[in-house]
């Protein structure tokens, strides 16, 4: 494999936000994850948890609730405003006023028609949905607390609302409550305290379900209004509550971070009468969990500790399989460092900034693993702020280091950057062409000469760059007309040919010499996480979801031999089993046989002319290599040569004087910089 | 005379000009009048001098001169509240920015972001308001509704240690 100085980096201060909401989607399969940052998550749980799409946040916009009605998503939340998503464009399509205040909870009736919304004045405001919009259709009785939680009943004709110290049932045709269910406040102290009823289940039987600020998850019979059974949970909050589809479990998570099953059986073995039975805890979070879903065979919890875990139910899923292993996703699926090889430069994209900095030195050698002295420290060059509330959605840096560019939903702002030894400038080219005004993936060519902008429905735009202008030269478009939008965008190192990949599956390459779309490369059922362009051979390179691996010839228009090969071989069970996709390909000019990709966990050097390994050889075999007398190894050595001394990887990238650069963000740093978790005495501490 | 200036001063208060203004000449009459009226009095009481010759003249210049110098008089006034009121206003503007820059908004010539048209102040010189945030009730009621999340998950009561408290414990516990 050879010896690489590596630029261990670990100034990139990226801080995942926290949970929020989760909303899933069971047609089609998709959770939506809303961030306290304003973001929206779109996860494939289909497609190996792969992260298809984000709608960057703005600033005082964050999510308090998300509902999927059918394909469309809606959220709200403290701006008293519920908003319609455009999932293909990627920005709100709509916003309704509530005129209720800030709104905590939206729920939408089984049938589709009808959406609740909670609100801080006290009231249930009740919209029909139409075809393109909400329609505020009446408010509820108003009650004198604020609606925390709501349910409806499956019949759609009742609704169950938490607010301060009770719920309440409506009956949704008169809009009267009928009935109020007085929750218990906590003990001690907490009796003078209100108790908020974080969140309630309205079941089938008429059972509601709640979990409430003093820890308890209560049982009610809805039609009599009586109390059934209190479980007292946690002596914290119970924030969120979940229902299987079956309704025979149900989950509740706290502010441990546990996450409690209750599943509806019958208390001894034999009997005929069930109940609601407290069953399993899992403590998968760190910090509060603030958003729960039950599927059908797994429980799905996220929170105050930024991650999503998926943790399958057992009894539901085949055990020891990889589907039966605990997900958690910590990092986005799509990379937010870009490296300029040429100039050794960094760029960092944060939702509201960005950072620019120059790679350290080191002089003299050493033996693999030593830390080599550092000459030259890395510095930071520029931080350069958005405009404006919306965040930054995408970003790139050309490989001179000489343009920047970055975009929000409503703008795209270039820069041209001059360095020299002590001074750095930062120009902004003013005068964009007007279809350059927002891009979800943006694209430098190798030579900086052209920027590829993606646009709505899998187009891209080409842009000439020249000193200090931008013109727009052509808009490509695929030939299917999907309007799905754009994730992966790549052009090969002559500028010959562009890639572009969307969410349908679609690999769409373009001849940039005639501005015409070249070849479609045959659509795989999983969605490609990363590609690029051999420089030397164009060929392209793709990493799917699924692990899957494919080299795509452009010029034959079919896959290589050795992509063939590959495919019939089969990929090592252990690198299908790998949890995290890969996030970023790249090559080795100097030695065309070489691959360079990396996940969370690993980085790979995949090398080509290397025996493919088959499933009974020994995957990371390259500390096993290494003490092995050097006329030995080539018996042993396999193509994948995997590295995983480095963790949690958010960039991995050779620089043109081939020293590598690996950016880390090691989680025990993010974690110091959550926000403050409850205090539990455990033994021994 | 005096007693004319007094009579013209409080009658200048209440009535427009051109009514105080005959009026005056009323009263100048009247008092003329008046003042022939007590010198044949005293003519006739004691003495056996001969009345003042004062001629119409004269005492018409005279009246004239006195409403002159209070007409003269009240535009002075006049001009002076005037002035007065001008300067009032003007502070009061002075104000106005100043508060208006105090509660976050900004003066900007050239760039400015966004404006609705109920924010235009119009101010002396080239100047515009910008508002930067919208401090309305709806604002007040999003804090509010978020330091209710904040005090109930977070504040008093809620029992909670720090993430580095938690690092630690996880890492002593592994050892």
């Amino acid at each position: 494999m050879g010896e690489f100085k590596v630029h261990r980096v670990r100034f990139f201060e990226y801080l995942p936000s926290a949970i929020r909401a989760l909303a899933f989607n069971k047609d089609s399969e998709r959770m939506a994850v809303a961030r306290t940052d304003g973001a929206v998550e779109i996860f494939n749980f289909s497609d190996n948890y792969f992260q298809e799409k984000v709608i960057p946040g703005k600033d005082s916009r964050a999510a308090e609730t998300l509902c999927w009605l059918h394909h469309r998503l809606f959220a709200a939340g403290l701006n008293g405003e519920i908003t319609e998503y455009d999932l293909e464009n990627l920005k709100p399509r709509s916003s309704v006023e509530t005129f209720g205040g800030p709104v905590w909870t939206i729920g939408c009736n089984r049938q589709g028609t009808m959406l609740a919304a909670g609100c801080e004045n006290g009231t249930v405001k009740i919209f029909e949905v139409q075809e393109e919009k909400i329609q505020l259709q009446r408010s509820l009785e108003r009650q004198k607390g604020r609606i925390l939680s709501l349910s409806w009943h499956p019949s759609g004709a009742q609704l169950a609302a938490g607010t301060m110290d009770m719920i309440r049932i409506f009956d949704v045709q008169t809009g009267c409550a009928t009935h109020r269910l007085l929750v218990d406040r906590g003990v001690g102290t907490c009796r003078n305290r209100e108790v908020v009823v974080w969140s309630v289940l309205f079941l089938s039987d008429r059972t509601v379900i709640s979990g409430d600020s003093a820890g308890k998850v209560q049982i009610w019979d809805g039609a009599t209004g009586t109390l059934i059974r209190t479980h007292l949970v946690t002596k914290w909050d119970v924030l969120a509550l979940a229902v299987s589809q079956d309704e025979s479990s149900v989950i509740a998570g706290t502010s441990e971070g546990t996450v409690v099953q209750f599943q509806f059986l019958p208390s001894t073995m034999g009997q005929q009468e069930k109940e609601w039975v407290r069953t399993r805890t899992f403590k998968n979070h760190s910090h509060d969990v603030r958003a729960l879903i039950h599927t059908d065979t797994a429980v799905v919890s996220g929170g105050m500790d930024t991650q999503l875990v998926v943790r399958p139910l057992l009894d539901k899923v085949e055990k020891n399989t990889q589907e039966s292993s605990m997900r958690k996703i910590l990092f986005p699926h799509k990379p937010l460092v870009d490296c300029a090889h040429r100039a050794g430069l960094l760029l960092f994209q944060f939702t509201d900034h960005l950072e620019l900095w120059r790679l350290g030195e080191s002089e003299g050698q050493g033996k693999p693993g030593e830390s080599l002295p550092v000459k030259k420290k890395p510095e930071k060059l520029i931080h350069l702020k958005k405009k404006g509330d919306d965040h930054i959605c995408s970003s790139a840096l050309s490989s001179c280091g000489g343009w920047l560019v970055f975009s929000t939903i409503c703008s795209v702002r270039l820069y041209r950057v001059q360095l020299s030894n002590n001074t750095v400038s930062l120009t902004k080219v003013s005068k964009l062409p007007r279809i350059l005004c927002w891009a979800h993936q943006l694209c430098f060519s190798a030579d900086s000469s052209r920027l590829f902008a993606a646009g709505a429905r899998s187009s891209v735009h080409v842009f000439s760059l020249s000193q200090s202008e931008c013109k727009h030269i052509h808009t490509l478009r695929p030939k299917s007309g999907s309007r799905q939008p754009l994730h992966l965008l790549c052009v090969s190192q002559d500028g010959h040919w562009l890639a572009a990949a969307n969410t349908d599956c679609e690999v769409t390459v373009y001849d940039l010499k005639t501005m015409k779309l070249h070849c479609t490369v045959p659509v795989y059922s999983s969605c490609p996480t990363a590609m690029a362009f051999h420089p030397v051979y164009n060929n392209l390179l793709m990493t799917h979801a699924d692990q899957q691996l494919s080299e795509f010839s452009v010029q034959q228009r079919s896959y290589t031999e050795w992509s063939r090969a590959l495919h019939r071989r089969g990929l090592h069970p252990l690198w299908l089993k790998r949890d995290t996709p890969v996030t970023h390909i790249t090559f080795n000019p100097t030695n065309p046989a070489h691959i360079l990709l990396h996940d969370t966990y690993m980085f790979c050097i995949i090398d080509q002319t290397l025996p493919l390994p088959d499933e009974k050889s020994v995957l990371f075999n390259q500390m096993m290599l290494r003490s092995l007398p050097e006329s030995e190894r080539m018996r042993h050595s396999h193509a994948f040569k995997i590295c995983k001394n480095f963790q949690n990887i958010l960039c991995f990238d050779l620089l043109e004087d081939q020293s590598l650069v690996v950016v880390e963000r090691p989680l025990l740093d993010i974690m110091s910089q959550l926000p403050a978790p409850v205090r539990q005495k455990k033994f021994a501490t | 005379h005096t007693c004319t200036c007094k009579c013209v001063n409080t009658y200048e208060l209440y009535c427009s000009k051109s009514f105080s203004i005959t009026l005056t000449w009323l009263a100048v009459s009247l008092f003329v009048k008046k003042e022939a009226e007590m010198s044949s009095f005293s003519l006739n009481s004691s003495d056996d001098e001969a009345p003042e010759e004062v001629t119409f003249e004269e005492s018409k210049s005279d009246a004239l001169r006195c409403l002159k110098e209070t007409l003269n008089t009240v535009r002075r006034e006049k001009e002076q509240l005037k002035e007065k009121r001008r300067r009032r206003q003007e502070l009061f503007q002075e104000q106005k920015v100043v508060f208006l820059f105090l509660s976050g908004f900004i003066l900007e010539e050239d760039d400015w972001f966004y404006l609705t048209t109920s924010c235009f102040v119009s101010l002396k010189g080239n100047y515009k308001v910008a508002t930067l945030k919208e401090d309305t009730a709806a604002s007040y009621q999003q804090r509010a509704a978020q330091d209710f999340i904040q005090s109930r998950l977070y504040g008093p009561g809620s029992c909670r240690t720090t993430s580095e408290f938690l690092i630690g414990a996880s890492c002593h516990r592994r050892v």
